[in-house]
């Protein structure tokens, strides 16, 4: 991907953070600045506010600028669209997009198929833009803790030269430490930057001395579309969405920055009103206009159609039990372990306290009950595994280790002293005499000549039948009945293993048996797993739904808050303009 | 004479025994560490309340895999009442109806007591005064009532 702009141009000389769409370098851009009649600083601010008091006086109006809620929309900035020319994607202060055609001046909320892959690709490349910034913003983070802390002079003088500098080289600082990667992608960044920050500076002049929000945020790679413009901008989507508050700009129009000031000049006046104020105006002028709640709270429905159902989420109580079950199953927990013990267990690797499926479930002595049924079933299917799997003769290991450490030189209790702490000698499933007349027998059978024990070897491996032992059988797979008899230790590894091997390779292939019964038990195992899938999704659906209720919610009361603002304003004005009255 | 036997003569554990055996260990440790604790600042009839408790958590475990999950054999539930693992009168009582609960066999001797009557842990929520915190003085017990 790249960037919509990226010309090379002169690094500025101070590091200003905000950044432009650079109406002054920028052809195309220019020509729409003009169109919407913002020439200098000064024209545009008188421009702003007359068409905000009779919502028209610009030569691109639309008619949705008298509905209530367009009204308070504005252009937030633009992108143009590579590939596209004429069009332009603009993003408005509400988060919402249209293209723009700056030839034609069409504009259109629905993008025409001809130029949708574009604006795909755009924001494609954004979002990847916004997660490196991320990253990067949070090793930022976790370098300054490791730094000792800044003076505040530093942090407050944000747009003298040599700060910005040392925030560059902060940067650079902690990009050689991050990754060589995103430096790569900073520098690039700053080369991009270089010129549309030549324009911005004096944008920025006009700006009043207010805590610049988009300085925090103000890192290592593409940082410069990560800055808000100004205060007013930042508290509006402060209240809001993750999203929005981390919405990178790419680049503001100085149609959105002047009137952000503008804006934050009016709001002087309303600001100390608290959060808390608001909801509580809202809620009272609500009451005096005889609406519901639901009326004043949001407005936004005609864009996004309220689910109905999303109260009722499909979840049923067995779904939930079988999640539970899941998680049971994903941690691998031992159904022998004490309930108590599960649920003390706090350690994050090993517990199931963190887990989202965890609470499916809402009561304790639901799960505990979903517990109980889980444990029975699968030491049931645990005792079933283990009947059919083959006893593992407990005379393997210790032969192994006879053929390791036996010599004839050794008498037994020698030998037994010797080794009385290591595990084979003390394993309780062999008895203490079968170890000694293992032990012997095979002290004996070292005394005797190696052919002889050739020849035993030989003899023994033709007992076994071709289904125990044929071609396919590897060295470390060897059968059981190989394995527990003394003749096959009686010669030392490095010997024994050429002969195997080579008798293995003369036998004949595995006789073929099985694969007919495993094609029902494939199908049952292919049915638990759609199962399995299908829940899963159920609870993203859920989780999904849930969130974006809350933004739903969290949307209303914003807008809610800004149209009580809106009116607090109006009285305001209607109050200071005194014995003219209001026209 | 019997012959002795040692603990590398000893007859191994009945199958399963492995998959318990650590959870069994947790218990005896705690057993032990409740065994050396420090009695100071404690009542005298406190200092054997975790020993109560743990063998109630023991026995409790053992029957819980034997008769609720079925997890593991008779032949190794056997072994571990036969090895001290669970006290065998108390899994007994729970067996019966309305001692689904019970803590341990002393809340329930009515003859060690003054009035002939059981501990007050056996006592009914609801014949309780309202907020009347009790702790049995012979193990702890806050309540072990089968209706609570």
């Amino acid at each position: 991907m790249e960037s919509p702009h990226k010309r090379l141009k002169p690094s500025p000389s101070d590091g200003v953070d905000f950044v432009s769409f650079s109406a002054d370098n920028d052809n195309e851009v220019t020509g729409l600045a003009n169109k919407y009649g913002f020439d200098t600083e000064e024209t545009s601010v008188q421009a702003h506010q007359v068409g905000k008091t009779h919502t028209n006086g610009r030569p691109h109006t639309r008619d949705g600028r008298f509905d209530r809620r367009n009204a308070q929309d504005r252009p937030k900035s633009k992108h143009l669209l590579p590939g596209n020319e004429p069009w332009i994607l603009v993003r408005t202060k509400f988060g919402r997009r249209f293209v723009h055609n700056t030839q034609t001046k069409e504009s259109f909320w629905r993008i025409p198929e001809s130029i949708f892959p574009a604006v795909k690709e755009l924001e494609q490349w954004e979002e990847d833009q916004k997660e490196k910034a991320q990253n990067a913003k949070w090793a930022e983070e976790q370098l300054k803790e490791l730094r000792p802390p800044m003076k505040p002079s530093q942090t407050e003088v944000t747009k003298s030269n040599d700060v910005g500098n040392r925030n560059r080289r902060r940067r650079s600082e902690s990009l050689q430490r991050e990754d060589e990667e995103a430096m790569m992608a900073e520098l690039a960044a700053e080369e991009k930057r270089a010129g549309t920050e030549g324009s911005a500076q004096n944008l920025r002049t006009v700006e009043p001395a207010g805590p610049q929000v988009g300085d925090t945020g103000y890192d290592s790679d593409g940082s410069y579309e990560y800055v808000e413009v100004t205060d007013s901008e930042g508290e509006e989507a402060g209240g809001g969405d993750p999203a929005t508050v981390q919405h990178s700009i790419e680049a503001d129009d100085p149609m959105a920055a002047v009137e952000d000031q503008a804006d934050e000049e009016e709001e002087e006046a309303v600001i100390e009103f608290g959060e808390d104020d608001i909801a509580y105006q809202l809620a009272a002028m609500g009451q005096d206009y005889g609406l519901d709640r639901g009326e004043y709270a949001d407005y936004d429905d005609q864009q996004e159609v309220w689910d109905e159902g999303a109260e009722a989420y499909p979840f049923s109580e067995d779904d939930a039990i079988n999640l539970f079950r899941d998680l049971l199953d994903d941690f691998q927990i031992s159904p022998y372990t004490p309930w108590d013990k599960l649920i003390s267990n706090s350690d994050p690797e090993t517990s199931i306290l963190h887990d989202d499926r965890y609470t499916v479930l809402n009561s304790m002595r639901a799960r505990k009950e979903a517990w109980d049924a889980w444990a029975k079933d699968k030491a049931a299917q645990l005792k079933a595994a283990r009947a059919q799997m083959e006893k593992l003769d407990p005379r393997i290991s210790y032969l192994a280790f006879l053929s390791e450490k036996a010599t004839p030189k050794l008498y037994w209790p020698e030998f037994k002293r010797k080794y009385k702490k290591e595990a084979e000698l003390n394993d309780r499933k062999l008895s203490d005499k079968d170890r000694e007349k293992l032990y012997r027998d095979h002290i004996a059978r070292l005394k005797l000549s190696e052919s002889a024990r050739k020849a035993d070897l030989i003899t023994l491996l033709k007992s076994i039948p071709l289904r125990d032992l044929n071609r396919d059988v590897t060295l470390d797979a060897l059968p059981q009945q190989c394995l527990t008899h003394l003749h096959f230790i009686s010669l030392p590894s490095n010997k024994r293993d050429p002969i195997v091997v080579s008798h293995i390779r003369s036998l004949p292939p595995a006789p073929d048996a099985e694969g007919v019964l495993s094609e029902a038990q494939r199908e049952e195992e292919e049915k638990k797993r759609a199962e399995r899938r299908k829940r899963e999704a159920a609870l993203a659906a859920r989780e999904r739904q849930v969130d974006e209720e809350r933004r739903r919610a969290e949307k209303a009361e914003r807008m809610a808050k800004r149209d009580l603002r809106e009116g607090e304003r109006e009285l305001q004005m209607a109050v200071t303009s005194g014995t003219n009255g209001v026209r | 004479m019997p012959a002795i036997r040692s603990s590398k003569t000893r007859k191994p554990p009945p199958d399963g025994f492995e998959d318990i055996e650590d959870t069994l260990l947790e218990f005896s440790n705690k057993m032990k560490d409740a065994e050396n604790a420090s009695h100071e600042g404690k009542k005298k009839h406190e200092m054997q309340w975790p020993i109560f408790q743990i063998t109630h958590q023991r026995s409790r475990y053992i029957y819980d895999l034997y008769y609720e999950k079925e997890a593991i054999s008779r032949k190794l539930y056997d072994w571990l009442l036969k090895n001290g693992y669970g006290d065998a009168n108390l899994i007994a009582k729970w067996k019966k109806e309305g001692y689904e609960k019970l803590c341990c066999l002393r809340c329930i001797q009515t003859k060690e007591t003054n009035f002939n009557s059981t501990c007050i842990c056996r006592v009914p929520r609801k014949q309780l005064k309202e907020d009347q915190e009790i702790e049995c003085v012979s193990c702890g017990c806050r309540g072990c009532c089968s209706s609570d």
